[in-house]
């Protein structure tokens, strides 16, 4: 593995890897997303049944 | 006369016969099926044309995705009906064990709707020019294969009682495949002359395992519902 | 106190939605930031540092992420059926609130495991798809999860569709035998199965170690987001009680 390039491309097989490292972040941050927009609905919600 | 009170039998047969009545006045309800199992199975010649040879070649599997099709179909309303009009809750309040009280209700539907398909598959093989000398593993596996498919339709009718069908449809396909799988590799071992009998064994088992096993999961979710 | 009134203390306090929310409180950050780190060692490791597989090339670094989501789907639908035995044996709460958060991550989990295999079937087998034993056995086991989460959906009491989708959850264990065992069975393209807890490994040392890091990591991973999952769900479960109310205030202010 001698340059940088050579380490991301891996041979042509770099797309493979990347892209399935690509769609596990996909899924963390939707999982991770759909939390933070229920969270914040309950919190709207509780303000405006307080305010 | 003595006034005993109903035991488990007596419902069992109750049931039973409540069931087959309703059936009988209601032509639909062994009909259908039967002539959704044909009308599928005639898409297929209509769809890949009338080639004798290639016909033939698929006939047991055609008649397998046919079969299965049709039990989805049929088992919709299993459940329903009795739900609707209070009946399923006198059947929970009579205190005996639901799950052999389901196991009767779900033979009988098998025998409405199952059994006639697993005759008219000999119907179906003449359009399809099945190979007659395999008929006897094609009803054997189809029987056993379609009282897994009542069973199983029946788990996903309780899970969904009161709901849209269409969600039993998505519960019951997963778990109807590999019954599906075995059943076409039983028949696909049989034409080449390969050991048929280990994959009717699994079907027999499955049968074995899912009857109790089911009829307990159906009763629980039938409980469920009514909590 | 003996033993037993501390494990039935222990176990009324966690059973409880309030005190389960106050103590994964502190575990939630704590849980997160150690998956943050071993993840990153362990795909850092092998991605980068493992040694090049002498058959496929690099593209066999895919397993660091396709086993531990393949390993961790099948651990999800196990964890949902206990889960579910304990809401429908012993009536807790929170055991029906674990199986509704847990259910799309397991779902996320297979559909990894579904697309980096295919991603990776694509330059060893040829092909994106096959119809093989394990395969088709774990794109049953996705829609199972696809089932579980629409009969949630479409339950309008909430407390039936926490029931009804712990006996799917039991009956759907069903098909973690035949994902498991199929591939010894039939004949068929995908390889037998090569990573376990228990006997030695069949790869080499410098591949099975990162891989075994990335699992753990993995697992931690998903702890946290059941955890951030379970913690909303309690939220709202539980919106009309006094004590969220005061936690959203706090939350607000």
């Amino acid at each position: 593995m001698t340059t940088f390039l050579d380490i991301i491309l891996m041979d042509g097989y770099g797309y493979h890897v990347w892209s399935v490292l690509l769609i596990f972040l996909i899924l963390l941050f939707i999982n991770i997303f759909w939390v933070s927009q229920r969270l914040k609905k309950l919190l709207s919600d509780h303000k405006d049944l307080v305010d | 006369m003595t006034n005993k009170s109903p035991g488990v039998l007596d419902w069992i047969l109750l049931i039973t016969k409540r069931d087959l009545l309703i059936s009988s006045k209601r032509s639909a309800s062994y009909i259908t099926p039967v002539a959704f199992f044909l009308i599928i199975v005639s898409l297929f010649p209509l769809a890949f044309g009338p080639e004798q040879k290639q016909l033939s070649s698929m006939a047991s599997n055609i008649i397998w995705i046919a079969a299965l099709l049709s039990s989805l179909l049929a088992i919709e309303g299993i459940f329903n009906n009795d739900f609707n009009d209070g009946t399923l809750e006198q059947i929970i309040m009579s205190g005996e064990p639901l799950f052999l009280l389901v196991i009767a209700k779900v033979f009988c539907h098998w025998l409405i709707a199952g059994a006639p398909i697993v005759v008219s598959s000999l119907l179906a093989g003449i359009f399809l020019y099945f190979s007659f000398e395999n008929t006897l593993v094609l009803l054997f596996s189809l029987t056993l294969g379609s009282l897994l498919f009542s069973l199983l339709g029946a788990f996903g009718g309780a899970l969904s009682l009161g709901k849209s069908p269409v969600l039993s449809t998505i519960i019951v396909l997963p778990f109807s495949i590999p019954v599906l799988i075995l059943g076409t590799s039983c028949f696909n071992a049989s034409i080449n002359q390969q050991d048929y009998i280990v994959y009717l064994l699994y079907l027999g088992s499955l049968v074995a395992i899912g009857l109790p096993g089911l009829s307990v999961a159906i009763a629980t979710s039938i409980k469920i519902n009514y909590e | 106190m003996n033993r037993s009134n501390v494990f039935i203390a222990w176990s009324m306090k966690m059973g409880s939605p309030p005190g389960f929310f106050n103590w994964s409180t502190k575990w939630c950050f704590f849980i997160g930031l150690l998956s943050f780190l071993v993840l990153t060692v362990g795909l850092f490791w092998g991605i980068f540092y493992a040694p090049t597989d002498y058959k496929q090339g690099d593209v066999y670094r895919i397993i660091f992420m396709h086993v531990p989501a393949a390993i961790l789907s099948q651990s999800i639908l196990l964890l949902m059926a206990s889960f579910g035995f304990i809401l429908i044996v012993w009536r807790a709460k929170i055991a029906g609130m674990f199986v509704r958060a847990a259910a799309p991550v397991g779902a996320s989990f297979t559909l990894l495991a579904l697309l980096s295999g295919s991603i990776w079937g694509h330059p060893t087998w040829g092909t994106w798809w096959v119809w093989d034993a394990r395969l088709t056995s774990t794109l049953l086991l996705f829609f199972i999860y696809t089932a579980i989460i629409g009969l949630y959906s479409s339950t309008d009491n909430k407390i039936t569709a926490d029931r009804s989708i712990s006996l799917l959850s039991i009956v759907g264990i069903a098909i973690i035998p035949i994902i498991k065992k199929s591939v010894d069975w039939w004949q068929t393209l995908h390889q037998p199965s090569t990573f376990s807890l228990t006997s030695s490994p069949s790869m080499s040392y410098e591949m099975y170690l990162p891989l075994a890091i990335c699992v753990v990591g993995f697992y931690l991973l998903f702890i946290y987001i059941l955890l951030l999952r379970l913690r909303v769900e309690i939220l709202y479960r539980e919106r009309d009680t006094s004590w969220v109310k005061d936690y959203l205030n706090q939350r607000i202010g």
